[in-house]
């Protein structure tokens, strides 16, 4: 059976169409770059990228936005939501500036944020710790251990100092 | 390891609790000239039960008590409250009030509540998120308690349910402070210093957000209630029963102490809160907002 090898068609061909389907899906959400981002990333399916390596997805990623920018110019290039942004543009409403539209890409930022769950000991203080993932080498292997830090970046343990010293204390459980 | 019950709350336990004239003997002595408080517990998430607690309850005696309880509806409804006192001491208690509830308008009082105040007790509340972590709010506890020990504080210890609670009476607290929440140099804000102090030092689980002019806890001897467990937010009377403390002690069907005459205990109660201020504040670690 003779197989027929057909040309592999990038998204890049279709930037224009890719930019239309896009604003029609989720047009009245997207308001600037993260919101872009935010639903470009939902609108494609895992299929449609994997193939792209990092830099094509950059350009692609740049050309439908600028497609789409072009179309309309409501779609801010600056991000709506960030520290020091200019005032005026957004209307104050019982003193807290209003931001219409979509919310997500906010929220997504903030849950990329650490979080300090894990309760654990800093000597005989319980403290709330945050979970990394210490990767180093020695002689060329790589390794991996489970690390949690407090606020001020201080190791935690799991046993308090009294624990270690052997002190007696009622197990509550 | 903690391992959650199977059952659900039985509720006879809970009316048998509260029907038992010696646990209503014990719960009104912490009621006298203070606020009464239902509260529906966290685990509901039923908006109209939710809708169901009720705050600003006169019970200086145990008619009023159960006339209060009657009121509710609680035991017919089946409702679960959690029964929670102020922390304000009020000069000539509360207002009589109709127990109508929906006919009730209490938006003067707590505006003006403060004005009424004689003394408002220091609640140092330590909070296990979950029942797997009471072990770290033991542990806090204990470092708390072995501070105040060594400094000679008085203070009083209970068992809150999921946490521990150090309340530090009126009568031990700076009195040149004010009991108006719009005033600078407020008792409350120094009482949220010194627990962020505590929090600093000795346990990130201590709640440094609870210090306001209408604050409200547990009653020792109350149940405290939770999905599917009951406990009893009981006082500690000794160190002895702290050094030994379990979990399971503290169970409503496992509670092993009679509660007639029991009554709550200041430790240090000879002692004063010098000590602490002067390793505190004085020595210009840590800094008072008004110095």
């Amino acid at each position: 059976m003779v197989k027929i090898s057909i040309p592999r068609k990038t998204p890049e061909d279709d930037v224009e169409r890719l930019a239309e389907n896009l604003w029609n899906e989720y047009g009245d959400k997207i308001e600037d770059v993260d919101s872009f981002n935010l639903y470009y990333d939902k609108y494609l399916t895992n299929d449609y990228t994997t193939d792209l390596t990092k830099t094509q997805d950059k350009t692609l990623r740049k050309k439908v936005f600028d497609a789409i920018r072009e179309k309309h110019k409501s779609v801010l290039r600056e991000r709506v939501i960030r520290r020091g942004r200019p005032r005026e543009k957004f209307p104050k409403v019982n003193g807290k500036t209003m931001i219409d539209g979509d919310r997500e890409a906010r929220i997504l930022k903030i849950s990329k944020k650490p979080k300090y769950i894990y309760l654990r000991y800093v000597k005989n203080k319980v403290v709330y710790a945050r979970k990394e993932i210490l990767k180093f080498t020695i002689k060329g292997k790589k390794y991996h251990k489970i690390i949690y830090r407090e606020r001020y970046g201080r190791f935690t343990s799991g046993e308090s100092l009294r624990e270690r010293k052997k002190v007696k204390i009622s197990k509550v459980i | 390891m903690y391992m959650k019950p199977k059952e659900h709350i039985n509720y006879d336990l809970i009316k048998n609790w509260y029907s038992s004239a010696s646990v209503k003997f014990e719960i009104i002595k912490f009621l006298y000239n203070r606020e009464f408080a239902l509260l529906v517990p966290n685990f509901i998430k039923d908006k109209e039960i939710k809708k169901c607690s009720i705050r600003n309850l006169k019970s200086h005696n145990v008619q009023s008590f159960d006339f209060n309880l009657k009121a509710t509806d609680m035991f017919k409804k089946q409702i679960f409250y959690n029964f929670y006192y102020s922390m304000a001491y009020y000069i000539n208690g509360l207002p009589n009030q109709n127990l109508n509830f929906n006919e009730r308008n209490n938006t003067d009082w707590n505006k003006n509540c403060y004005k009424e105040m004689m003394g408002y007790d220091c609640l140092i509340d330590i909070d296990a998120p979950d029942f797997s972590n009471m072990q770290m709010a033991y542990e806090s506890a204990y470092n708390i308690k072995e501070l105040f020990d060594k400094l000679y504080v008085p203070y009083e210890l209970r068992f809150s349910g999921k946490g521990f609670h150090f309340v530090i009476p009126y009568k031990y607290l700076p009195q040149n402070l004010t009991l108006n929440p719009h005033e600078q140099n407020n008792l409350y804000q120094f009482l949220g210093n010194l627990a962020k102090i505590l929090y600093k030092e000795y346990s990130e689980m201590v709640d440094t957000s609870i210090y306001d002019s209408r604050r409200v806890c547990k009653i020792p001897y109350s149940l405290a209630l939770y999905e599917n467990e009951i406990f009893v937010c009981s006082p500690i009377l000794n160190n002895n029963e702290f050094e030994t403390f379990k979990l399971n002690k503290y169970r409503l069907k496992n509670y092993p102490f009679d509660v007639r005459g029991r009554g709550t205990k200041i430790f240090n109660e000879q002692g004063n809160l010098i000590t602490l201020f002067v390793k505190y504040f004085k020595n210009k670690k840590y800094k008072l907002k008004e110095e």
